[in-house]
């Protein structure tokens, strides 16, 4: 078979010419294009649309944002990479928050230590450096964002420069502004394992010069989560618990002189709430016996807090949604959007309801998806 | 007795088992077939008898002789080994068909393998016949196993398919067994010594010293160090192109943090009884390292720092009681350190040690019952426990369970060996006991898994033999998927492989001509996972929990063809190609969107090629290795999608002899045409990169 040397030499070469033929077909890596599907158009909208963020996974680089064209009617999927081909390494690792603010759209990236700045087609414009920054909200031409290093960043949203930081409970997530004061959601989470949960919510006064204290430590509950004020000033406060003997629940906070104050226990687990009209809507995660999440799904009357029917969606199409990740209501016509995050292990839908709990229509997602902003 | 059974044997390298057994069954096993020519004459010394003895055994196969493991495994060995020029065992592992190396970079980066995408935790890996264990994640970084004391290297799918040996051996879905050096003495020496250096890329620096020395008649001895420091520093690139062609981006960076200071210290006893013998080895390793960490936007550079303290003592003892029976007893103390510091700015607890002990024993009898029948019984016992400190305070962390737990392993096995076909069935009993100081205590596992091995040989002259496996096995959860945190599982339950196997080997050798050795092997196979522990979040924090859900089936094909060809005296040419095909996916529920999809990081097509030129004292050695496009998720879409890879490294070295003093010199080059590629998503390997090496032998 072998046994001449010309035979030998032709395998040589054989094999030469493969590894050649190879090493010719090295791939480069190419931004992938955006998928751009149809959804039904609804006149009823004023808004012109809807930046989706999706989180990604831990680690992978993978957060993205999608784009909800109300007028056209149509959802863009992964927009981002094609707007800002440039951008090394796209959006980052771990999208976390995602807001409007005049006329800029700002996503806290967790896992990048940013805060993303876009105009409002989705160009990037730049970047606040934050460590692990998880909620936004803004005042004045400033943005505060609460970092999981157990601090709230204030940055100019002109320069885009951090203007000074106040240090407050450990791991804080959800952070609402009322008047000159803000209240965090202190959770305790990262470090639970070590130290034990937090409590408490942080009140911080924005003084008149831009500076922050934090003015007081209000008790509320272990590993607090969601911060949300309703039209009626009432705040809303949500526990998770310790996953394992200390059931989440959700607490009132009404003000009390200067500063809010624990009125209300609600034995409710919440997971997700978006305020709609008189209601409030929210989702919840609960975990069966063989560790799995499932999500349950109810409404609330805001001035009560008492339970109204049985949940938001009226036509049975929950058992389509794997896990419900996150919740927003479309103000102008009651549109219900749920983000489904499946398992986690793979790319999500978002859920669109209208106010009567019908499903209007669904779309493929990127992975994880878990905020949304409207653009007016 | 006669003096001459006395040779060295080791436990897990199995030709050589078979020739100390060859030997002994000169003695008790007299007759025709028993090729006594190969026997050592009684005046030589021992050692340099077996390797007489080794330089006949390529060829001759020894009738009558202890039955042999039923499937051979795929074997990296001697010079074969020593031409990669790898420094650690995970290097190596990219030759095997069938084992995918998870690699995340660099000279300190962490490096498992997986056996035909069962996944790593079904991988056993076995250094000198025991078992390496970490109860903690079950990873076994085989980037911390220099190659510099390893003498071969074997991967078997299944387990390895002789039933003389331990019963935590018949209990892994593949296994890895890395056998180090024996002290062999050549004729008139007593005392062997070796000293290497290499420097090179990433600020390589390593040294390493063998001492090896004759005790006495029956006994020897053996002491081996090795320190290994690197910055771990290299350049990357991140770039991509947009759909016209033109470049999006294209970024250059320098690979921080991935800083190693590494020292091994071994030693080793070998002693030979009447028909047996016994090794006692001592080893530690330690290093300081940095986690370079994953590359994600506007995140370059991380500051986690690990220290790890690997210690074990093992005994083992091999010896023949009666011409019937014989006996190995083995046992280990392994003691494990991990401390990991976090960044300064880290959000999460950055300092805590983590220790972890073993203890293990093990008593394997095989009973001769006929020539062509052999039975084994084989008991195993092992402690485990995990420790988790605070730092500085030292207190344990919170909620901290304190697990240990007691596995006994019982198993049965049987081998037949007539008329060219070799039957091999085995069955092993799991009596998992846990326990927890507190919180909750998961259940213990009581359990069995059979596997039945057979190889059939029509000719011998052939050089064919056909062989097939079926195998049951499983993995029992670790301590981290147990009480991962404070939202352990205790409830999750062992994950189950199903193997079976098909293949053929066939290998010829010719003393003259042109082809001097050829050798092709082929496996087909198809393993089902049942129960897989899967990684499952809960809430919104980063936290994890382990969980039973995945059902997944891979089909695949290991393919092996190797061929040395002399077309001059002078001039040997061999190569070596490997070829993997796989297709593993995932059938756990039909409404996820990965139904039926690839699992992550499981290329349907990978493979090697090695080719190596050698010219009296010089030889030139040439190695590629493929891995096709795989995905990074569980969905198969574009933007999970990672890049097919494959890199070209030569390297050139001189290796004689000046006086008495063995040399070898040796330059390479990896990754000549400095490729950008990764083997885990945001883990950027090196371009190219050079190593120098040289070594010493007196």
């Amino acid at each position: 078979m072998l046994h001449s040397k010309k035979s030998a030499l032709r395998l040589l070469i054989v094999l030469g010419a493969i590894a050649i033929t190879l090493s010719g077909c090295w791939k480069d890596p190419v931004t992938p294009a955006p998928k751009t599907e149809e959804i039904p158009v609804d006149k009823t909208i004023t808004y012109k649309g809807m930046f989706v963020l999706n989180q990604g996974s831990f680690g992978q680089n993978n957060a993205s944002i999608d784009y909800v064209d109300f007028a056209s009617g149509s959802y863009t999927q992964n927009i981002y990479a094609e707007k800002n081909p440039n951008a090394v390494k796209e959006l980052g690792d771990t999208g976390n928050d995602i807001k409007v603010h005049g006329k800029r759209l700002y996503i806290a990236v967790n896992g990048s230590n940013k805060v993303e700045v876009l105009d409002l087609t989705g160009k990037r414009i730049g970047e606040v450096d934050v460590t692990s920054p998880r909620y936004l909200a803004f005042k004045d031409g400033r943005g505060y964002v609460t970092s999981y290093e157990g601090k709230i960043v204030a940055f100019d949203t002109a320069t885009l420069q951090v203007a000074n930081e106040v240090q407050i409970g450990r791991n804080p997530e959800e952070l609402a502004i009322v008047d000159d004061v803000i209240y965090a959601a202190n959770s305790g989470g990262l470090t639970s394992n070590t130290l034990g949960y937090e409590t408490t919510v942080s009140a911080v006064k924005i003084n008149a010069d831009g500076s922050m204290n934090e003015v007081k430590k209000i008790e509320v509950a272990i590993n607090l989560n969601r911060l949300r004020v309703d039209a009626k000033g009432r705040m809303w406060v949500t526990s998770q618990g310790d996953y394992n003997s200390i059931a989440p629940k959700t607490y009132i906070l009404e003000k009390k002189g200067e500063y809010y104050e624990k009125v209300k226990e609600l034995d409710i687990a919440i997971t997700n709430i978006a305020f709609s009209g008189d209601r409030a809507l929210y989702t919840s995660t609960t975990y069966g016996a063989n560790g799995v999440a499932q999500s349950s799904y109810g409404q609330l009357k805001l001035d009560t807090q008492e339970k109204v029917g049985d949940s938001f969606i009226t036509d049975g199409s929950e058992s389509q949604i794997g896990l419900a990740y996150g919740l927003i209501v479309n103000p102008t016509n009651g549109d219900v959007l749920v983000f489904d995050c499946k398992d986690y292990k793979q790319n999500g839908d978002v859920f669109c309801y209208g106010a009567d709990g019908k499903l209007k229509w669904k779309k493929g997602a990127g992975m994880l998806p878990c905020n949304g902003a409207f653009i007016q | 007795m006669d003096k001459r059974v006395f040779c060295y044997i080791s436990f897990g390298s199995n030709d050589t088992v078979t020739l100390g057994i060859a030997a002994l069954l000169l003695l008790f096993l007299p007759g025709p077939g028993t090729h006594a020519t190969a026997a050592p004459d009684t005046t030589q010394d021992a050692t340099a008898a077996y390797v007489d003895t080794a330089l006949n055994i390529g060829s001759v196969r020894i009738q009558g002789s202890r039955m042999k493991e039923i499937i051979a495994p795929q074997r990296l060995e001697g010079e074969e080994l020593q031409k990669l020029n790898a420094l650690s065992v995970a290097d190596a592992i990219r030759y095997f068909s069938g084992a995918q190396l998870k690699d995340y970079g660099g000279v300190g980066g962490l490096k498992t393998i997986d056996i035909r995408s069962m996944g790593s935790a079904h991988v056993g890996v076995y250094y000198d016949g025991i078992q390496l264990g970490n109860a903690m994640n079950g990873q076994i970084d085989l980037g911390k196993f220099s190659l510099d004391n390893v003498e071969v290297l074997s991967v078997y799918n299944g387990q390895r398919s002789e039933i003389f040996q331990g019963a935590k051996d018949f209990g892994s879905g593949g296994a890895l067994y890395i056998e180090t050096r024996r002290p062999t003495f050549s004729t008139g020496k007593s005392s062997n010594a070796r000293i290497g250096a290499k420097a090179g890329s990433f600020g390589l620096l390593n040294v390493s010293a063998l001492a090896e020395h004759k005790l006495a008649h029956r006994l020897s001895g053996s002491l081996n160090a090795e320190w290994l420091h690197a910055h771990g520093r290299y350049k990357f690139r991140y770039y991509r192109k947009a759909n016209d062609g033109s470049t999006a981006y294209d970024t250059t960076a320098v690979r921080q943090n991935g800083d190693i200071n590494a020292v091994r210290l071994e030693g080793g006893l070998f002693g030979m009884l009447p028909g047996g013998n016994w090794r006692l080895r001592g080893y530690h390793y330690g290093s300081n390292r940095g986690l370079p960490g994953a590359i994600v936007n506007n995140v370059w550079r991380r500051g986690e720092k690990l220290t790890d303290r690997n210690s074990f003592a093992q005994f083992s003892l091999r010896t023949s009681v009666t011409s019937w029976f014989r006996m190995q007893i083995a046992t280990k103390y392994a003691y494990d350190y991990t401390q990991f510091v976090g960044d300064i700015s880290s959000t999460m607890q950055n300092n805590i040690k983590y220790q972890q002990q073993e203890a293990f024993a093990s008593l394997a009898n095989l009973f001769t019952i006929r020539k062509w029948w052999e039975a084994s019984l084989a008991y195993d016992f092992s402690y485990s426990t995990l420790l988790t400190r605070m730092e500085p305070s030292g207190k344990p962390t919170f909620n901290f369970p304190y697990p240990s737990r007691y596995s006994h392993y019982l198993a049965a096995a049987t081998a037949v060996e007539q008329w060219g076909l070799k039957l091999q069935a085995s069955i092993l009993g799991y009596f998992i006991l846990n326990r927890a100081k507190q919180f909750r205590k998961p259940a213990n596992v009581f359990d069995y898994t059979p596997a039945v091995f057979l190889s059939y040989t029509p000719l011998e002259r052939l050089g064919l033999s056909l062989r097939a496996f079926w195998k049951k096995s499983l993995r029992l959860p670790t301590f981290n998927d147990l009480y991962y945190v404070d939202h352990g599982s205790p409830q999750i339950e062992p994950e189950y492989v199903t193997q079976y196997n098909v293949g053929f080997d066939w290998q010829k050798s010719w003393p003259t001509g042109v082809a001097r050795r050829a050798n092709i092997t082929c496996d087909a196979y198809y393993n089902e996972v049942h129960n897989k522990i899967v990684a499952y979040p809960k809430g919104q924090q980063f936290r994890w929990t382990m969980i039973n859900l995945g059902f997944v089936k891979i089909k695949g094909v290991d393919a092996n063809a190797a061929i040395s060809i002399v077309p001059w005296d002078v001039l040997t040419i061999s190569t070596k190609l490997q070829y993997t095909y796989q297709d593993s996916r995932d059938w756990t529920n039909p409404k996820d969107k990965y139904y039926g999809h690839r699992t992550p990081y499981s290329a349907h097509h990978s493979g090697s090629a090695i080719g190596g030129i050698a010219w009296r004292e010089w030889s030139i050695n040439y190695s590629f290795i493929y891995v096709g496009e795989r995905y990074s998720q569980q969905e198969n879409i574009i933007y999970n999608l990672v890049l097919p890879w494959y890199t070209h490294d030569f390297s050139l070295a001189w290796d004689g002899k000046i006086k008495s003093v063995g040399l070898r010199i040796v330059a390479e080059v990896n990754n000549l045409l400095g490729y950008d590629y990764e083997v885990i998503v945001n883990y950027p390997m090196p371009k190219i990169n050079y190593k120098f090496s040289t070594c010493v032998t007196f």
